[in-house]
């Protein structure tokens, strides 16, 4: 077990970049400039002094700016704090954001939604849409956070994760609500397998996923190098069926994910404990209809989320984090809302991830879409940090 | 746990608002409407639709105003103490054919007579009806039994083209045997009040009438308006050895209730050919497009439903295209022709589609009929 590294108060450019572009955006901005007084004439030692502490009325200021006008002008907490390289990245992140949206949405509009571009077009509108509202969230959390953000990062991940738990989901066009949801991780240098099951205890439904990944650069387990934070990129395949047996129909998806983290830390000190989530991804779904046939059909699964670490150290310690998922499939499904836009959007969710020992810890998960998903499972794990 | 993580834990689900803003039953207030669809009453006197076939416009002195949302009708109308004398009943959305009977409970024919034809699809009938009466009054087609070949069309997604619309209608009234037409939504851009009367007023043009449920365009404005004009969104009947069924996909589901009408919808229908029309798809068939059901389960769900349920035809709106494919074994046409923005590249462009049917149970032939 290896004990807690504290974060360096420095951050660097990061070495390899992140597939996802607004990861690229992040990490390749030195978050040492945020520390520099605003005078661009300032001698070298000068930009690498921290900020002397905010005054009470300052942070007041940033924390409200980062509200209002900080909701259109993302960064603005950043700014009215002193922190401008780390307001403006914010702030370039928006307009990258809010570019690819209107490119977006006006391809969309441009092109009927076309066969031919939706693809591109929704990915790009969904990373467009990940830029515009984690940069919003980040400059919230970082006028907020205390000195040296709210936790710090795992540097090495269990080799072993199980997981045994219960989920209930509340859709009203399905009879089933409640799962027995046991799984486990398995970690071997840069693969991990996993396997998650729902087995509905009052009808006949049930769910099982099984993936494999293989990660690039990020924490992986004890043995092996060092992560520098949290930051990883993985690729993952993983294979889902899930069966109606009530309804008469059942669903195996195979899908292709590339997920990324960011440490935010990587942008500026005051992000210190916050990570930005981006994953892109195609799946293609059998659709089996008993004495009918199968029927295919493909759906894209990208996602993005905003988290932060907690604690530094000691117990409890985990992260926890609100995110979106484009995918329409599973429990959740797509979002359903008045008026003429129901359907378009996937599910939201928000999740916690909590360990009370080095071994045993709680996981959190509530998810809203069609239906309302919640699930509580207890953790045990062999190894990491913390 | 300190205040600082507490309020983090608060921005996290503050982050996570639009969880909690999830609207599972978004449907819900709109089947409930379907089943006030076909009633009124004023003082001693009231009129019941079966099966809420029709809306009522009005309900005056002496004085009835429908719009059919089906080709027969039967009509219960109980006069009361005040509503004995000479009735006008005025119906819109008609066949043209169409003859008005009406009887009294013990079965006595009452004279009905044509005050006023306007348009071929709107009618006047003149009745003297006996107070404190209840009355049945029956719309029927002479060919509504008949089961020899017969032709209608289906179109969607006219929008904001509403000015454009009657070169559809031209094309329409031009294609020879089309006894009438289903719209799978998307009438207006917004559903306004406005939007809506334009829509029945281009509607006149047309020489048969037409049968429709509503698109998402039609929830821009308000939940319900949709229902004032036109009637329910969710219905079935049957016409020439074929039910009809449409069904409410506005907001990308279906509500629970209408699953449950759905099974007796199904289960009334396996001697006849079953045609199932909605506005958004359960499966688009681009599916990373996904302009279809917020839920892809939900979708398989009524897939299957329709299939055990030996379904024939499905057509679908919402695409702004042309699509022929299969959903749980079932042919699948998405038609959304009507002159919304087209999708690019497709070389369909405006169109409506006909089916040639032939009792009991062949499909014949869908045509693409283009009209650009």
């Amino acid at each position: 077990m290896t004990g807690f590294i504290a974060p360096s108060r420095r951050t660097s450019i990061p070495g390899p970049a992140l597939a996802a572009a607004a990861f690229l955006l992040f990490a390749t901005l030195p978050a040492a400039a945020d520390d520099a007084p605003r005078k661009t004439d300032a001698p070298a030692a000068a930009k690498t002094a921290p900020n002397p502490p905010p005054t009470s009325t300052r942070k007041g200021l940033a924390v409200a700016g980062s509200f209002v006008p900080g909701a259109l002008v993302h960064g603005t907490g950043h700014l009215v704090l002193g922190h401008t390289r780390t307001g403006l990245v914010l702030l370039g992140a928006e307009g990258a954001g809010l570019g690819l949206i209107v490119a977006g949405l006006g391809g969309a509009a441009a092109t009927g939604a076309t066969r031919r571009f939706i693809g591109p077009i929704i990915l790009g509108t969904v990373t467009g849409a990940a830029f515009f509202f984690l940069s919003a969230l980040a400059d919230v959390y970082g006028v907020l956070a205390p000195e040296g953000g709210t936790g710090s990062p795992p540097v090495y991940l269990p080799s072993v994760e199980t997981q045994l738990g219960v989920t209930f989901v509340h859709d009203p066009n399905f009879a089933h609500n409640a799962f027995l949801t046991p799984g486990a991780d398995l970690r071997a240098g840069s693969f991990r397998l996993s396997a998650l099951g729902f087995f509905a205890l009052d009808d006949t439904n049930a769910r099982t996923r099984i993936s494999a990944a293989y990660r690039f650069f990020g924490p992986r387990p004890s043995g092996h190098e060092r992560a520098r934070d949290g930051s990883y990129l993985d690729v993952e395949f993983a294979l889902t069926n899930h069966s109606y047996a009530t309804e008469g129909f059942s669903v195996t998806t195979g899908e292709l994910n590339l997920l990324g983290r960011l440490d935010l830390a990587r942008v500026g000190p005051t992000l210190r404990g916050s990570f930005a989530e981006l994953g892109l991804g195609i799946a293609y779904a059998a659709h089996r209809y008993p004495g009918i046939g199968v029927e295919a059909n493909d759906l894209l699964t990208p996602r993005m989320a905003f988290g932060m670490y907690l604690g530094h150290s000691g117990y409890p310690r985990g992260e926890a984090m609100a995110y979106y998922e484009h995918r329409h499939d599973g429990f959740a499904g797509g979002f359903k809302s008045p008026g003429l836009g129901s359907g378009i959007a996937g599910h939201f969710g928000a999740q916690t991830r909590l360990f009370f020992t080095p071994r045993w810890g709680a996981f959190f998960d509530v998810q809203g879409g069609s239906a309302l998903v919640g699930r509580a499972s207890l953790l045990f794990r062999y190894g990491g940090n913390p | 746990m300190k205040p600082m993580q507490s309020f983090f834990a608060a921005l996290l689900l503050a982050s996570a608002a639009p969880l909690f803003a999830s609207c599972l039953d978004v449907a819900e207030g709109r089947a409930r409407r379907d089943l006030e669809i076909g009633r009124a009453s004023q003082g001693d006197v009231g009129v019941e639709i079966a099966e809420g076939l029709a809306a009522v416009r009005r309900l005056g002195d002496r004085e009835l105003h429908l719009w059919a949302s089906a080709p027969t009708l039967s009509i219960r109308l109980t006069t009361g103490a005040s509503g004995g004398g000479t009735w006008n009943v005025r119906i819109e959305n008609l066949l043209p054919d169409a003859e008005l009977f009406a009887e009294t409970k013990a079965g006595a024919p009452l004279a009905v007579t044509i005050a006023d034809t306007p348009f071929p699809t709107e009618r006047s009938f003149r009745l003297d009806l006996p107070a404190n009466e209840e009355i049945t009054l029956s719309l029927r087609a002479p060919d509504r039994a008949l089961l020899t070949p017969w032709r209608f069309a289906v179109f969607a997604d006219v929008q904001e083209a509403i000015d454009g619309v009657q070169d559809i209608y031209t094309k329409m009234n031009e294609t020879p045997g089309i006894r009438f037409a289903l719209i799978s939504g998307d009438l207006t851009s917004q559903g306004t009040v406005e939007q809506l009367e334009t829509f029945q007023r281009e509607m006149k043009a047309l020489a048969f009438p037409c049968y429709s449920t509503l698109g998402n365009h039609e929830l821009g404005t308000r939940d319900d308006l949709y229902h004032e004009y036109f009637g329910r969104g969710n219905y079935t009947f049957d016409f020439r050895g074929v039910r009809f069924t449409l069904l409410d996909s506005a907001s990308a589901t279906l509500d629970p209730l209408v699953y449950t009408w759905l099974d007796g919808w199904l289960e009334g229908s396996r001697d006849r050919l079953h045609v199932v029309t909605m506005h958004i798809v359960p499966i688009d068939p681009v599916g990373s497009r996904n302009g279809s059901f917020a839920s892809r389960v939900e979708a398989d769900k009524l897939l299957a439903q329709l299939a055990r349920g030996g379904v024939d035809l499905t057509f679908y709106g919402h695409i702004h295209s042309y699509y022929a494919f299969e959903n749980a074994g079932i042919p699948a046409h998405i038609t959304g022709g009507g002159g919304a923005i087209p999708e690019r590249m497709d070389g369909i462009g405006r169109h409506f589609l006909t089916v040639d049917v032939i009792p009991p149970g062949v499909i014949e032939q869908v045509a693409i009929v283009r009209v650009d």
